[in-house]
């Protein structure tokens, strides 16, 4: 949905009415004038890492650390969510992020007073059943919906892009006010490794075009066209190899990565796996774009047991 | 949500006090905002915003960032590639330390080429390139290799092939990886023979062999194209090169033994330390492979890598040594528990992805006989057996995996060429119809049941299918060709003309381009 006020039009009225520009933060006036909220919850630290039995505590007190979900949704907000939901394994053998943790998500965001919360994926329904993915997000109150269609895109500009300078992008999650991305720590065949930017893979229409140009390009330019409202990595279970479909050698380091930033989320994730954030493409890219940091001697990171 | 607007200025007024102060969060959260409207669609707002953060935010880390940004809206939503121009030359300007300055330059010299500024552009792309030397080299050969043609071509439309030359000798002379300078030497050459300077041509062609031989695949085949040339020109000993390139076709074929057998011979002949480091990594790997011995293979990966610390052959060593180190775990992990299924499923399906085919198949059937019930084993076992030529044993597996997963289109995909294998046409339609009922959008979907109607001499209504599969996937060069063959039999000449044309533009090179080439003469000569 195009605005039909656009942000500077309201400041010079703001003014014009002897205000401040606050008001843009508390998301108020946009929903007044029937904008998508833009403005983003900047939490106290960069990083939060849960560690416990539980993937939901975990889940629960990563978010809780970076502020709550009061702080990320607003009353009204329409919230989309995008999980890995691919296969019909369960939770153990890390193919898919636990819908236990989706489940509680959604029932957060809805507390919180979202107005809608939709998942999306453009994965099999047969695979998002099987793995329980489809009943969580429906007990939850929340919708699955499938991106299949290309009516469900909608084409967007990529300004920080060179080899991806336009791209279609699930609508859900283009005009959500907040977007929370939920990948799951795999091992990827293809790009070494698949967390939160690789999981954007599963929002865009064509994926083909990806893997015929520049793979780890591609997944870097495409996240910088995305605004992150919150990222809850999966890392209770990890898998090591034979990713993303396995089977492969599963780790158990019972841990929720969260943050806002997806390029520091991917590389606290790498401390599971071999090498260094800076030796995967698509981190460094992305790095380079200014998307986020991948020093995490930069960062503010708080581990903790939840 | 509504909200009375008749309070929205009183309380605009009392919530006067705070945000938007300056600051690195502030001036990240104006970055973050030019994001989110280019997401919702408002560029000219997004725009507003880049330019409103350069504006009060010049020294920012960002900045560069936001001008490059601001540069790229400029060009691809306004198409005002002045105001683009100005936005790059900042960067490159103010910013020429930052990671973006080569990038801001690439992209001044793509404006220019849109307009056709050859001088401007071709400067613009040598600049990219003397910023990235500057920073390290730190971008990608493909980044490089891609400027320095943009370059080339650039001073090559002025005529200006001393400058061609130039650029080309630049990048070669600032030590880069061997995949940037084969190519570069490549272009070099190709410049010379279009100038008319052979001898110089065959020069630079042998340099690529004697210098960087293991730097580009594609760059080597096509120095092997130019024989005749280098022969009348130098003096030069074919030997390991030959036996090397028929080393990696057998490679490509999984004929380990002869691959290995070939190597040896190379390295007997050779006296060039570069093409001697390629067969030392192309000898380890094989050797490797063909003993599943991956333990003492990585090491003898590392000890590779002590000696050639620039290994010329850089993403394959990276990827074995990755790929490597993951067998390895996993055959420690068997040992420790000989009875886990799981871990023996996944430890066949390293080998299997490494091509040790009769250790994936020896694995896979250990760890399915384990656990019959478990799909995945199964289905690798099927992939295994598929490999191995042991068509009948992988329709088997692929079937039961099935049975547990029926909508599963690869392994549908799998079976119907595991039946196409034994020449069992109409079983193999079955499972190819099927495919196409779940995926009737995938391209690859028709393609296949076209195959298998094919074989089975349903010629019409394969045709439809790979006509089909075209319209999904115009660049779905398997289809054209068969195109090509229905419409030969059918006695349609000018259509399968036109199919086996399409083919060689998508495909020019690959292991049919000489049959449709053939194919394509024939045609002719009946026209005649």
């Amino acid at each position: 949905m195009k605005p039909t006020v656009t942000r500077r039009e309201f400041l010079k009225r703001s003014a014009a009415l002897g205000a401040g520009t606050a008001l843009a933060s508390t998301g108020l006036a946009s929903a007044a004038l029937g904008l998508p909220r833009l403005d983003f919850h900047r939490p106290p630290i960069d990083l939060a890492i849960a560690k416990g039995p539980s993937p939901v505590d975990n889940c629960l007190a990563a978010v809780e650390a970076l502020g709550g979900f009061n702080k990320f949704v607003n009353k009204g907000d329409r919230v989309a969510i995008k999980p890995n939901p691919v296969g019909t394994s369960p939770p153990e053998m890390a193919i898919n992020t636990h819908p236990d943790m989706i489940e509680a998500v959604i029932r957060e965001c809805l507390k919180a007073g979202a107005s809608e919360v939709v998942a999306v994926s453009n994965d099999d329904r047969r695979s998002i059943e099987g793995n329980g993915t489809w009943a969580a997000v429906e007990r939850a109150g929340g919708t699955f919906k499938i991106l299949n269609d290309r009516s469900m895109f909608r084409e967007v500009v990529i300004p920080r892009g060179r080899v991806l300078r336009r791209d279609m992008f699930a609508i859900d999650v283009l005009d959500a006010d907040v977007f929370i991305n939920m990948p799951i720590a795999k091992h990827h065949a293809g790009t070494r490794v698949t967390f939160t930017m690789k999981n954007l893979m599963g929002i865009n229409y064509d994926r083909i075009y990806y893997h015929r140009t520049d793979l780890q390009r591609c997944i870097a330019e495409a996240t910088s066209a995305i605004k992150h409202s919150l990222v809850i990595l999966d890392a209770n279970h990890a898998l090591l190899t034979n990713g993303p479909g396995g089977p492969g050698r599963v780790i158990q380091p019972q841990r929720v990565i969260a943050g806002v930033d997806p390029v520091a989320v991917d590389a606290a994730a790498m401390q599971f796996f071999r090498g260094k954030p800076e030796d995967i493409g698509h981190i460094r890219i992305a790095h380079e774009l200014g998307v986020g940091e991948m020093d995490l001697d930069r960062l503010k990171v708080k581990e903790f047991d939840a | 949500m509504t909200l009375d607007l008749r309070g929205l200025g009183a309380g605009l007024v009392c919530a006067a006090a705070v945000l938007v102060a300056a600051g690195p969060a502030a001036a990240s959260g104006e970055f973050d905002l030019a994001t989110r409207l280019a997401m919702l669609g408002d560029y000219e707002g997004s725009l507003a915003e880049y330019e409103m953060f350069l504006r009060d935010h010049g020294r920012h880390e960002l900045a560069p960032l936001a001008a490059l940004a601001a540069g790229n809206l400029h060009a691809e939503v306004r198409e005002d590639y002045e105001a683009a121009a100005r936005r790059f030359d900042q960067v490159v300007a103010a910013y020429s330390s930052s990671p973006w300055a080569p990038e801001a330059a690439r992209r001044r010299g793509e404006v220019a080429e849109a307009l056709e500024d050859w001088r401007t552009a071709g400067e613009a792309f040598d600049e990219a390139l003397e910023l990235a030397a500057q920073q390290g080299n730190t971008r990608s050969a493909d980044w490089i290799n891609e400027v320095t043609a943009h370059a080339g071509d650039a001073f090559y439309h002025l005529g200006d092939h001393d400058r061609v030359l130039r650029t080309y000798r630049k990048v070669i002379d600032s030590d880069p990886p061997a995949a940037v300078a084969a190519t570069a030497l490549y272009r070099m050459a190709e410049t010379y023979e279009a100038t008319e300077r052979p001898e110089e041509a065959a020069r630079a062609y042998t340099q690529i062999l004697e210098t960087c031989p293991g730097g580009s695949r594609e760059v080597a085949v096509g120095v092997m194209g130019k024989r005749d040339l280098i022969d009348r020109h130098v003096s030069f000993d074919w030997t390991p090169y030959d036996l090397y390139g028929e080393a990696a076709q057998l490679m490509e074929q999984r004929s380990y033994s002869e691959a290995l057998q070939k190597c040896t011979a190379a390295e007997a002949s050779c006296r060039n330390p570069r093409m001697l480091e390629c067969l030392d990594f192309a000898k380890i790997y094989l050797e490797t492979t063909l003993s599943g011995d991956y333990s003492t293979g990585y090491r003898r990966v590392e000890a590779y890598v002590e000696k050639y610390p620039r290994p010329q052959l850089a993403e394959e060593v990276g990827t074995t040594l990755d790929h490597w180190s993951q067998i390895v775990e996993a055959e420690v992990e068997s040992k420790r528990n000989p009875e886990d299924a799981a871990a023996l499923a996944s430890l066949g399906t390293l080998y299997l992805r490494a091509g040790s085919l009769e250790a994936a198949v020896r694995t896979l059937e250990t760890a399915r006989d384990l656990d019959p019930e478990r799909p995945g084993t199964r289905r690798m076992l099927g992939y295994a057996y598929n490999y191995a030529g042991r068509q009948a044993d992988a329709a088997r597996e692929f079937e039961v995996f099935l049975a547990a997963n029926p909508d599963d289109t690869n392994a549908l995909n799998m079976v119907g060429y595991a039946y196409m294998g034994q020449e069992q046409y109409e079983e193999a339609i079955t499972y190819f119809r099927r495919y196409v009922e779940l995926a009737p959008d995938e391209a690859n979907a028709h393609d296949s049941l076209g195959e298998g109607l094919y074989r089975a001499g349903r010629l019409e209504e394969a045709a439809r299918e790979y006509e089909k599969a075209v319209s999904l996937d115009p660049s779905f060069y398997n289809s054209y060709f068969f195109l090509g063959q229905i419409h030969r039999e059918i006695g349609n000449k000018q259509k399968s003309a036109e199919a086996y044309e399409r083919f060689l533009e998508l495909i020019p090179d690959g292991p049919q381009a000489d049959e449709a080439r053939a194919a394509l003469q024939d045609l002719a000569g009946q026209q005649l």
